[in-house]
């Protein structure tokens, strides 16, 4: 075929974004997989899973333990029926319900049975949500054919490391069962490394999209994860989710007996950076568990029990999802969406560098309470995470969100004499603006003392605009400057 | 039975397909005796030999501790069993014929070289490291 060299560079970028508007058609109201659809829709991971087939020195997987929201933990586990009853009747309850996952709380492909049996219950009850599963990699080489026949067009693989020698890994991954037997060290390492790599070209030849999942663990992995970055590009997975390593004494993880400390805000952001410049990354992951339910950074799980869908039939549970009633809805969030994509203006980008933020090069970061549906609509004294934004007068950027374990205010009833703004102050500690729906005197001098300007004069706005109009007025005017 | 599980179990069924003579029930069978975990049949279990070099149900538990030594199922240890049964640690089965299956009408392999203090002291059957 002969063509010149701009007739090929162009067919190159209409590939490539045939293949990006493929993508974003595919994650459009997925929440974990697009930033944009994490305020507005639902998901769900059922606990179908229990066994897995390798062992994380940053898990450990129990059960009723409602306090702690991580990875590998759920109340109880699920069967396949109870777990579609669950999805139908959630559904119905949530409507904005877009994605069901399985995602543990072992290894979704160490129980394949109780996996592909909810998936294709889930693909004829259920047909209108996307079904997305999650896995460590090592049975995924042969799962492949299964995963797509049964339509799950989101995997996420969980990969820690690209060493080759096993050196890194080993510190990981204690032990991998494989061909019937435990098998240790090095020699693990290298099996698991094998069938992750494999697997995953397997799916992205195949046209399913790949999320991989990184736990950061400093000192142990922060290095390697721009290499594996690097060689996720190469493979065509189209996220990177870099995770920080939670970890503490009481989860009885090896990592958190042996006092390993969680990873910081700071540490991620840093590794984020370093990986950004291969891999288009998610920073919105909140680390739910494998029996969550709702909007990412709201728990819901805990207003259901067991009892109200495992006694009703299918019939019932049908006229409860009401399939037309969710379509609607979907189609209601949508026009939402376009309406608040107007309103903000495009003023966020995802991928952008200092210079294309500010045109001074230097950019702000700005704290937001939100409830969801991209607006500033939470009070701070509710508010049990912030999302940060790094803001200039050109664009902005969503960098993370920051949890915190007490909201500064839990209701005059569980009022005693400790004080959450301590926990917030450090939590906010490099933030230069706080936009919220309201704020009392109190906490907010107290933020005000270690320079975080509060500003509840944007409370029920799109989240985007305000904090774009708000890093200009206090930030990158030329006259005078309004101080909050 | 010659190798039992424990409360450490979690009942998340990554031994029971490895069992090659299908002496592992999970926690909703009626013959297990237990509610919330998975239970080693006494009188099927043959401790593998036979099948692998050690017990495959231990190799696939992920949970250390769950998975532990007990008696062989043997003449030796009829009184243990039986014993057993009847405390409600085992529920051994009764044939229609033969009656209780306990070691003296029918006896299983074993691997003589785990010692009898390692089953006394119900030790791992596994190593975890």
């Amino acid at each position: 075929m002969s063509c010149s060299c701009g007739t090929s560079s162009n067919i190159n970028l209409d590939l490539n974004n045939e293949r990006a508007k493929e993508i974003e058609e595919k994650i459009h109201n997925h929440p974990c997989y697009s930033e944009g659809a994490h305020q507005h829709y639902a998901r769900i991971h059922v606990a179908v899973a229990p066994a897995c087939n390798i062992q994380c020195n940053y898990c450990n997987r129990k059960y009723d333990c409602s306090n702690e929201s991580r990875p590998g933990v759920t109340s109880s586990k699920l069967s396949p029926e109870n777990a579609v009853k669950k999805v139908l009747y959630i559904g119905g309850e949530i409507q904005q319900l877009s994605v069901v996952g399985i995602a543990g709380p072992g290894d979704a492909l160490a129980n394949p049975k109780q996996t592909f049996k909810t998936f294709k219950m889930l693909h004829d009850k259920a047909p209108d949500l996307k079904l997305c599963l999650s896995t460590n990699g090592l049975m995924l080489p042969y799962y492949v054919d299964r995963i797509v026949e049964y339509n799950v067009d989101h995997v996420t693989v969980t990969i820690n490391t690209v060493d080759e020698t096993g050196e890194i890994s080993s510190k990981i991954y204690p032990w991998i069962f494989w061909n019937h037997k435990k098998i240790f060290g090095k020699e693990a390492a290298k099996i698991l490394l094998h069938r992750q790599l494999e697997g995953i070209k397997m799916l992205t030849d195949r046209g399913v999209l790949v999320k991989a999942n990184s736990v950061l663990i400093p000192g142990i992995n922060d290095k390697d994860l721009p290499n594996v970055s690097k060689k996720l590009k190469e493979l065509n997975v189209f996220l990177h989710n870099i995770m920080p390593l939670l970890s503490k004494p009481e989860f009885g993880t090896k990592f958190g007996l042996e006092g390993v400390n969680s990873t910081t805000d700071q540490e991620v952001m840093a590794t984020q950076e370093a990986c950004g410049m291969d891999m288009k990354l998610m920073k919105h992951c909140r680390q739910c568990r494998a029996d969550a339910v709702g909007l990412i950074g709201e728990d819901r799980g805990g207003e259901f029990q067991d009892a109200d869908f495992t006694t009703l039939d299918y019939p019932e549970l049908e006229e409860k999802y009401n399939i037309e009633a969710r379509t609607k809805k979907h189609a209601i969030i949508e026009t939402w969406r376009s309406s608040l994509e107007k309103a903000n203006n495009r003023i966020k980008q995802e991928q952008a560098n200092k210079a294309e933020l500010s045109s001074t090069k230097e950019t702000k970061l700005v704290a937001v309470t939100t409830g969801g549906d991209g607006m500033i609509n939470m009070h701070f004294g509710s508010a049990k995470e912030f999302l940060i934004y790094e803001a200039g007068d050109k664009a902005i950027k969503f960098v993370m969100h920051r949890k915190i374990e007490s909201s500064y205010c839990n209701g005059a009833e569980n009022c005693d004499a400790s004080n959450p703004i301590d926990e917030i102050k450090t939590t906010l500690k490099d933030c230069d603006i706080l936009l919220t729906e309201k704020i009392g005197d109190c906490p907010m001098d107290e933020l005000n003392a270690i320079n975080i300007i509060c500003d509840d004069s944007y409370a029920q706005m799109p989240i985007e605009k305000s904090v774009h109009e708000a890093v200009c007025k206090y930030f990158f005017q030329t006259e005078e400057k309004e101080v909050g | 039975m010659a190798v039992m599980i424990t409360e450490a179990c979690i009942a998340c069924n990554a031994c029971e397909p490895e069992c090659p003579v299908g002496a592992i029930l999970n926690e909703t069978n009626e013959r297990n005796p237990y509610d919330e975990k998975y239970y080693v049949k006494s009188e099927n279990c043959v401790e593998c030999v036979g099948h692998a070099d050690e017990p495959r149900c231990a190799q696939a538990c992920p949970t250390e501790g769950a998975i532990v030594w007990d008696m062989p199922y043997t003449i030796e240890f009829n009184e243990y069993y039986k014993n057993g049964n009847s405390e409600g640690i085992y529920k051994i089965r009764k044939h229609k014929k033969k009656g209780l299956m306990l070691p003296e009408i029918k006896s299983q392999h074993f691997i003589s070289a785990i010692s009898t203090e390692d089953r006394v002291a119900h030790k791992n059957v596994s190593n975890f490291s």
